[in-house]
């Protein structure tokens, strides 16, 4: 009997432990930074765009995932990806690292959610960055900045 | 009397030909106004891409700065013409004069943050993620040339041939106007390209001052412009 319940103690530890190891892996990639907007998708996309500009960086493409995915007979309420650099950043990384284009430009997503609500949202760019190169981590770090401005004038 | 000279009488002469030939300028005014490199700057602010500006604001004035070089034609409006195609040539050279140093800067120096009339031709065509191709450099090197004409028919409206001299602040004052608008800082180059230290002014400057220069020596050798907007004591 002692022994079934020295087992079953092992058991517990075990499960703890591997599911702390496994919550510790889903933390481990890169953290998604979003936040609700209080305007509709259109004015969000709007206020984005000119946050964008205001905070000396470009919008070089984007992806309308709604339009794209309405092929599919998958109706979305608002779903467009957002490619944002700059010139002078993008050439400077570039020079430091080519390997930065895996992560350059910046996606910044812009979608609606399940409760009918419009959400900007991101990848933290100095753990995108830092994951190409250590060198590239310091130039994410200024990025995290420029996009928390971003998001806080986009979902104002 | 054909027809021709029919409509040149009915609408280059007497007063009614005067206030026409000045809303004419009015017009040509606001059409170089509201098309030129404003609109670079409008598409940087995040209001609006730049190929829709192109659309809906430039073709369209360019349609109306033509059709008022024809109206000036039929109507002899010797003045109003003149100055179109004066804005035109100098437009072109001075343009031209800019691009030397701008280009010089940006490969020399490497003063600027990257090739303006390739960034505008990406801008245009929407292939910004794609990079740039021969019909994208034709139309973003067009673009260009076309704000150069634009800001030598503004001042050619406003200041006439009265006071050459006033092409060199107006050229400053254009280049100002670029180094504090949204594009430097889009480009990531800050206002007035701090970012890029002051070579970047410095090119921004030294180029507007040879398209004042151009401008400068086109009004001087222009006659017969017409009486500008301004009030300035001169010779038309």
């Amino acid at each position: 009997m002692r022994k079934t319940v020295g087992s079953f103690h092992g058991v517990v530890v075990a499960l703890a432990l591997l599911t702390a190891i496994g919550m510790a892996s889903a933390q481990s990639g890169p953290q998604f930074l979003h936040a609700i907007s209080n305007a509709s998708f259109d004015a969000t996309v709007s206020s984005l765009k000119k946050a964008v500009a205001s905070n000396g960086m470009m919008v070089l493409g984007n992806l309308n995932q709604k339009g794209a995915l309405s092929t599919t007979g998958l109706n979305l309420q608002g779903a467009e990806s957002f490619f944002i650099g700059n010139p002078v950043v993008g050439k400077k990384l570039f020079q430091m690292d080519a390997a930065a284009g895996a992560v350059i430009p910046l996606r910044v997503f812009v979608w609606v959610d399940a409760n009918g609500k419009t959400e900007v949202g991101y990848f933290r760019p100095s753990e995108l960055f830092a994951g190409v190169s250590p060198e590239l981590a310091k130039a994410g770090a200024k990025m995290d900045g420029v996009f928390a401005k971003i998001l806080s004038a986009a979902t104002q | 009397m054909d027809a021709f000279e029919r409509s040149r009488s009915a609408m280059g002469s007497g007063v009614s030909g005067w206030v026409m030939e000045r809303l004419a300028r009015v017009l040509a005014l606001a059409a170089a106004g509201v098309s030129g490199a404003v609109l670079f700057a409008v598409s940087e602010a995040g209001y609006a891409s730049l190929s829709r500006l192109a659309l809906e604001v430039t073709l369209p004035a360019i349609g109306v700065l033509i059709v008022i070089g024809i109206v000036a034609a039929v109507a002899g409006w010797r003045g109003l013409g003149r100055t179109l195609l004066v804005g035109l040539v100098v437009g072109v050279v001075a343009t031209a004069g800019l691009e030397l140093v701008r280009i010089v800067g940006f490969r020399a120096f490497h003063s600027m943050p990257g090739s303006m009339p390739m960034l505008m031709g990406v801008l245009l065509t929407n292939r910004i993620m794609l990079g740039p191709d021969l019909a994208s450099n034709l139309l973003g090197w067009a673009d260009h040339v076309y704000n150069g004409v634009t800001f030598v028919l503004i001042y050619l409206l406003l200041f006439g041939r009265r006071q050459p001299w006033l092409a060199f602040p107006y050229a400053l004052l254009v280049g100002t106007g670029f180094l504090v608008s949204p594009v430097p800082k889009a480009l990531g180059a800050g206002v007035f390209g701090a970012a890029l230290g002051a070579k970047f002014a410095l090119t921004v400057y030294l180029a507007h001052i040879l398209f004042g220069t151009a401008l400068y020596f086109g009004v001087r050798r222009a006659r017969g412009l017409g009486r500008p907007f301004l009030p300035i004591p001169g010779e038309e």
